[in-house]
């Protein structure tokens, strides 16, 4: 579905991916890891059109995406969840979540009442706004904003970062729900437990480039890599 | 000593001046925040409000002038937004700077071509003509009909960005642009819309306040450095605070205008300085304008 082709991306002067290629199928939940500072958000920040590679191509469902402003990037099928949540404050739940509605892509499984099901505590506070929101309800409504635009692909950027373990095993039950109902994701994610159990394959980035990539089963097993690129 | 009916018409003047300057602030701050952008060409607007209304005041009647103008201006701001503003979203603080700055004094001299350097007055609608007797005070009908109208204008472009899409849309503009660009909106075609609708209040801005200021090339200027401060102490990107600004500064004005007359035009300075002292953010923002 989505095939990212040795992409170069900088910040102004600073060279910071190189190279880069990733495949993510359709229905398959993939997971970049690496460390801090790796490039995993400027991964998504490219493929989805905010910071605009300057080599390489960007392929989804057979088209050129690369290029495209992110509002095209978006109709076209794909969703950022971002790291810090960025949802709107001065906006309520609710509001929110319409805003997340938008034209062009997908078929319209997704309606604020099936959302409302996948996050039921959302339902109860679709009148209050998001800035009074703890943050783990913030990461939920991010999530659930952005499934109201029935996306073809969900890229999820440390949707765990920060949150107590009760609200991250909220979350994995949400996110490997989706995952049954035949979303693809793209899963950034420091925490390797919950990569790992949500991750069909993984893709390990430091300093710019895929330093590994296999099954989910196979970075596991390999102590070695866990040590040296992950730090755990 | 002013007598109480004086005090009270003085306050009087004072509020009306204040909800047309609101009316020129809310759109100001509006650019402020969705584009990230200080609009000093934002006083021309409301100056070309004022002339234009002049010219179609002659051809086709006050009252069609009055939707005309504006919507005749919004085009010409949606039209200076796609030719020279949008380059400056990513650009340097200092281009916007230099860029609106020098659209303003350019429109000031494409003003000065077409209508000369004179100072204008344009006559008030037969309706709003001569003044009304409110038992404690005479007052004029068309500074009533000013404050009612720009009361109007305010409430409903609150209407529009409080309970439509289009609304919501701006307001979370307001806040996070990209964010909304990211969630499929269009966003160069959000920000050439608010871009006109800025235009387009500040134009009935200029062309409520034509009858009373005197309508000469200058007078965008004369909007706009009020509209600046306005923001700055309601809070920037804060719509009902730069109408409690708007507010406060033409109060002040009209109470110094009244009890310190050499001062007049020093005390909305002063107000902003004793506000920012107090709450660096304004009375209502959330975020200051260098944040
Ligand atoms: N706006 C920016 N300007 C310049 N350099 C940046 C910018 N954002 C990120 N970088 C640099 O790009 C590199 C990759 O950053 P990126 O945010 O993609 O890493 P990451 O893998 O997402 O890290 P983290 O786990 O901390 O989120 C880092 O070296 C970072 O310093
Ligand atoms: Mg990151």
């Amino acid at each position: 579905m989505l095939e990212v082709h040795e992409i170069d991306t900088f910040y102004g002067n600073a060279h910071v991916l190189f190279g880069i290629s990733l495949r993510v199928g359709a229905g398959e939940c993939v997971s970049l890891l690496g460390r801090n500072g790796a490039g995993k958000t400027t991964t998504l920040r490219s493929i989805m059109g905010l910071n605009a590679p300057r080599r390489g191509t960007i392929r989804f469902k057979a088209e050129e995406i690369h290029g495209r402003v992110p509002y095209r990037i978006a109709r076209s099928g794909i969703a950022l969840v971002p790291e810090d949540r960025r949802i709107f404050p001065v906006l309520t739940v609710e509001e929110n979540l319409r805003l997340g509605e938008k034209k062009g892509a997908g078929t319209a499984r997704w309606t604020l009442e099936r959302v409302y099901e996948v996050f039921p505590k959302l339902k109860v506070l679709r009148e209050r706004s998001g800035g009074n929101l703890s943050g783990g309800e913030q990461q939920m409504l991010t999530i659930a904003r952005a499934l109201m635009g029935n996306p073809d692909l969900i890229m999820l950027d440390e949707p765990t970062e920060g949150l107590a373990p009760i609200v991250v095993e909220e979350l994995v039950h949400a996110i490997a729900r989706l995952k049954r109902e035949a979303m693809t994701v793209l899963l950034v994610e420091q925490n390797i437990n919950v990569a790992l159990a949500l991750a069909d394959r993984c893709y390990v980035l430091d300093h710019g480039s895929v330093v590994a990539e296999g099954p989910a089963d196979t970075i596991r097993a390999d102590e070695q890599l866990r040590a040296d690129l992950l730090g755990v | 000593m002013p007598s109480v009916a004086e005090v009270v018409s003085q306050l009087t003047n004072g509020v009306i001046l204040g909800l047309i300057l609101a009316l020129v602030a809310t759109g100001f701050t509006m650019v402020l925040s969705v584009m990230g952008i200080i609009n000093f060409a934002h006083g021309l607007l409301f100056a070309l409000g004022a002339y234009l209304s002049l010219t179609l005041v002659d051809v086709v009647g006050y009252w069609p002038a009055l939707l005309l103008a504006p919507l005749a201006v919004g085009l010409i701001g949606i039209l200076l937004e796609q030719a020279f503003i949008r380059r400056l979203y990513t650009k340097d603080p200092l281009f916007v700077l230099l860029l609106t700055f020098g659209i303003a004094m350019m429109g000031e001299d494409v003003i000065q071509m077409i209508w000369g350097k004179l100072a204008y007055s344009i006559a008030a609608p037969d309706l709003a003509r001569g003044s009304i007797d409110l038992g404690f005070m005479i007052y004029s009908k068309y500074r009533l009909f000013m404050g009612a109208f720009a009361l109007v204008s305010i409430f409903c472009v609150w209407l529009f960005l409080a309970k439509t899409p289009y609304g919501a849309m701006i307001r979370a503009g307001s806040h996070d642009s990209e964010m909304v660009g990211i969630l499929g909106k269009n966003l160069p075609l959000i920000r050439a819309l608010v871009f006109g609708l800025a235009a387009a209040m500040a134009a009935l801005a200029g062309i409520i306040a034509a009858p009373l200021w005197s309508v000469r090339p200058q007078m965008g200027l004369d909007a706009l450095l009020p509209a600046f401060l306005i923001v700055v102490i309601g809070g920037m990107g804060s719509f009902w605070g730069s109408v409690l600004g708007g507010l406060l500064v033409g109060i002040t004005n009209s109470l110094a205008v009244m009890f310190v007359p050499r001062f007049a035009d020093l005390m909305m300075y002063v107000l902003a300085a004793v506000v920012l002292l107090y709450r660096p953010r304004g009375l209502l923002g959330t975020r200051s304008v260098l944040e």
